[in-house]
């Protein structure tokens, strides 16, 4: 064995190298409070070892890198530990770094001779806010690309070199592919490499002055091994279990939802040791000023110390500096996070704009929350196709319906659950100076055809609420106080008002049976069940007098009412948002449409066909529960087999 | 003498070397700076002309018409008929062919604005009359906040655009608005985008749309 080595030292000098590293002297013994170098070279390693394996898994490029980082976050064996280490132990050098600064600086570490020591380990704080800033975009979600795109749209203030700079950085005009590739090739090529070079300096450096202490008699010198090495090991494990307990208490990392450049993100704010730089940016009017000048004279102070160092009251400024800053950043990130959680922390507040303002970052985050989840189901149900994850997105009604509801239905619909959930529609108008209303609602259309929908509509105080016809002309009084006769308002309060128990039966099984013309999925059990269908159905046409007005099937004539032949059905609800105004639906007589417009006609499209269908089956619900729709399709497939 | 001569001659031969030993050192670093350079200057060449290399749409996505038979920029958003006469503003998305590196696709949403409908200034000779004849035009905002770049959406409740990053707010005519408590920090007014007139006069909306630089106080036009 010692041959061995002797025969290995003899060609290498592995030896002295070995005693070089090991044998430094510290003056005044080994303590707990020299481990925070140590503690962010571990650091740095952990990320460069995680890093690596992520790299195994990873595909930068707009349609691939979301769908990796999925699939390491949710597929992987342990995958979701390794990017939640990468993650945190991150976070935790962007913690430590300032640590070890403000200790440097409180023991005039960085004083001569080890001014230029100190210098680089600014480059390597430099160095590593450039990590945090280019690994954030990797993942391509939401969050990521909206947090970073509005960091590189600051990158073109400087005068003359900026929007060549954002350019370069971007990779063109727009973010795409080539803004993953270059952000990766930075993040783990170029500041790794730069990071690795300036800490071999720094720890050169490091060595060549020795520790800045000094020996008593109290405490005897003792080399770096192996107390030294004990203690910055214990800090370590240390460390690393804190990290690691971090990402089992959050579950590993965040990821929201893919990249929708168009879409926008309401929740978009950088991580949260940028937060004071988001936060000041509100402050300043000029934003070179907020995001370049101040920044940068800060930095210049920093830079500076050393010199200032030189007298005695440089080095309490110093000091002094580093406090204000540290408490300057603190407050801002509060500021930043009260503003977004204010809705959350003072829901008794009286100022409306903070509370709304409040509410849109926290609704966008669960609007975010939920679209994941969402996406979640579908990759299950169809998988992540080769188009990337935003084809899985574009068409799905879940998630398009809200959207394309939001932006063109809620100026008049609004879409409630039971619970109030959901897309409230506008404001009730207010009487005029006459007492006249000038109806601006359309019914709640959540559930809608829905036996309870149908239902609730042939409820007289229901029919003339806010949640049917109560907001439309349909439900206005005229002079005298009465409902338009020949109007469905009418119909209900005059017919269908003070009920027997076998009445209200019979009108639960008019609904069953015009809810089945729909033929939703989620109730197909119920709609199988033909005898009620058919005792509706009877109803519908003879006792109750339907048909008088309104067509179904074969019965009835249109002219009157609208059709209810496949009420409710996809046909219908996409021949309604074309056009309303067709001979089968509101078209029957002049002014029998209320305000709704034709969205989609030879002369103008509102909403593309594309649209039409996912409000449409949104509206119906037909993909909220993808396991039923699966066993839907089945059976009907068996159905159609010989 | 032939003594003298011969240190002379050697004090010439060693200043000589020194010299020569300096034009080895000079040939050294020149030789040297230029073999290391010869990689980096490959690479970033390639890296940073890439992103300014003009874009060619493929031949047969080309508008050999020009199209709108304007600018090419101007793009084709919507009919008069799809704008509501209350004047309220509505989103809009920019559909138009989409370079994204070693991809085209053709027809992709690039960017969102927000129309409304207005009433035609008295001297707007290029407005659209409609069936009543009365004469409207159109006000195109680009929906990029000019403050940091984030997507403005316009809230009927406060008639206002907000920003929802840094708090950034606008009238419903584009500009800032100021509201009481809350510090508005943009730059200058939403981005206002030219509506082609002759177009508009036949009924339709043909929007000249780029990206303009934000944070500043004048509109530069991302090239």
């Amino acid at each position: 064995m010692k041959w061995l080595v002797n025969w290995f030292d003899d060609r290498t000098g592995v030896k002295q190298l070995v005693h070089e590293s090991l044998y430094e002297n510290i003056p005044g013994g080994a303590r707990w409070r020299y481990v925070s170098g140590s503690m962010l070279v571990f650091a740095f390693v952990t990320q460069v070892i995680t890093g690596i394996f992520l790299w195994m898994f990873y595909s930068a490029g707009s349609q691939n890198a979301w769908a990796s980082v999925y699939h390491i976050q949710n597929v992987v064996p342990g995958g979701w530990v390794l990017r939640g280490v990468h993650h945190f132990m991150a976070q935790a050098m962007v913690v430590l770094m300032p640590v070890h600064m403000m200790q440097v600086i409180w023991d005039k570490a960085y004083q001569k001779p080890r001014e230029i020591n100190y210098w680089l380990g600014l480059v390597l704080l430099l160095i590593t806010m450039g990590l945090g800033l280019t690994g954030y975009l990797l993942p391509w979600d939401q969050k990521g690309y909206f947090a970073t795109k509005v960091a590189t749209e600051l990158m073109a203030l400087p005068p003359v070199v900026g929007m060549s700079m954002q350019r370069e950085v971007v990779g063109g005009a727009e973010y795409g592919h080539f803004t993953l590739t270059r952000f990766f090739a930075l993040h783990a090529g170029l500041l790794p490499a730069l990071f690795v070079g300036v800490l071999a300096l720094h720890l050169a450096m490091f060595r060549k002055h020795g520790i800045t202490a000094e020996s008593s008699p109290k405490r005897p010198d003792q080399y770096f091994w192996p107390q030294q090495v004990l203690k910055d090991g214990v800090a370590c494990l240390v460390l690393f279990a804190v990290v690691l307990a971090i990402v089992f208490w959050r579950g590993g990392a965040e990821l929201t939802g893919p990249a929708e450049p168009t879409e926008g993100y309401k929740a978009a704010r950088p991580e949260w040791y940028f937060l004071f730089l988001f936060q000041a940016l509100k402050l300043f009017h000029n934003e070179f000023v907020g995001a370049i000048v101040v920044p940068g004279l800060v930095f210049l102070v920093l830079a500076m110390m050393p010199l200032l160092a030189r007298r005695k009251v440089g080095h309490a400024f110093n000091v002094g500096f580093m406090v204000v800053l540290f408490v300057t950043a603190a407050v801002l990130t509060y500021q930043a996070l009260q503003q977004d959680y204010y809705a959350r922390w003072y829901p008794d507040s009286a100022d409306e704009e903070k509370i709304a303002a409040s509410q849109e970052f926290l609704g966008a985050k669960t609007q975010a929350h939920h679209d994941y989840e969402r996406i979640k189901e579908l990759i299950e149900y169809e998988g992540i196709p080769l188009e990337g994850p935003n084809k899985l997105l574009r068409e799905d009604p879940e998630i398009m319906g809200p959207r394309l509801f939001a932006r063109s239905c809620a100026s008049c619909h609004s879409y409630l659950d039971s619970e109030g959930e959901g897309i409230p529609g506008p404001v009730a108008a207010k009487p005029d100076a006459d007492g006249n209303v000038t109806p601006n609602g359309a019914p709640n259309l959540y559930g809608f055809a829905s036996r309870k929908w149908i239902e609730d509509l042939l409820t007289p105080d229901k029919i003339s609420s806010v949640d049917y016809f109560g907001n439309t002309i349909h439900g206005q009084k005229d002079e005298d106080g009465e409902y338009d006769s020949a109007g469905m308002v009418a119909f209900v309060h005059d017919n269908l008002a003070d009920l027997s128990e076998d009445e209200k039966k019979n009108v639960a099984k008019v609904a069953a049976a015009l809810s089945a013309e729909a033929g939703l999925i989620r109730q197909a059990k119920q709609d199988a069940e033909a005898s009620l269908i058919n005792e509706g159905r009877q109803l519908l046409t003879e006792e109750m007098g339907c048909t008088d007005c309104h067509k179904l099937g074969e019965v009835g004539d249109l002219g009157i009412a609208p059709d209810l032949t496949g009420y409710g059905s996809a046909k219908w609800l996409r021949d309604m948002i074309k056009n309303p105004e067709h001979e089968r639906l509101y078209g029957y007589e002049e002014g029998a449409n209320d305000r709704m417009p034709a969205f989609s006609t030879p002369e103008a499209q509102l909403l593309t066909d594309h649209d039409i269908e996912m409000l449409v089956r949104w509206l119906r619900q037909d993909d909220r529960d993808l396991k039923a729709k699966l066993q839907y399709r089945q059976k009907a497939q068996a159905k159609n087999k010989p | 003498m032939s003594e003298s001569t011969e240190t002379q001659e050697g004090q010439v031969s060693q200043s000589e070397e020194k010299r020569r030993s300096f034009l080895v050192e000079i040939a050294a670093v020149v030789v040297g700076g230029l073999a290391s350079l010869g990689p980096l200057a490959v690479g970033l060449y390639a890296v940073l002309s890439e992103p300014f290399r003009p874009r060619k749409t493929p031949g047969k996505f080309s508008r050999g018409d020009g199209g709108a038979g304007g600018s090419a920029d101007e793009y084709f958003v919507t009919t008069m008929d799809s704008l509501s006469n209350d004047g309220m503003p509505r989103r809009f998305e920019v559909i138009a062919n989409k370079f994204d590196a070693w991809n085209f696709v053709p027809n992709q949403p690039i960017g969102a604005i927000y129309l409304s409908k207005q009433d035609a200034s008295p001297e707007g000779e290029q407005s659209f009359v409609d069936g009543d004849g009365k004469k409207w035009d159109v006000v195109a905002f680009h929906a990029t906040c000019p403050h940091a770049g984030c997507s403005v959406s316009f809230e009927q409740t406060a008639s206002a655009f907000l920003c929802p990053c840094h708090n950034s707010s606008f009238n419903m005519d584009g500009t800032k608005r100021d509201a009481e408590g809350s510090h508005n920090p943009s730059p200058r007014p939403l981005d206002r985008l030219n509506v082609n007139g002759e177009k508009l006069a036949q009924g339709e909306v043909w929007v000249e749309f780029f990206d303009f630089y934000t944070g500043r106080a004048n509109k530069i036009r991302k090239a």
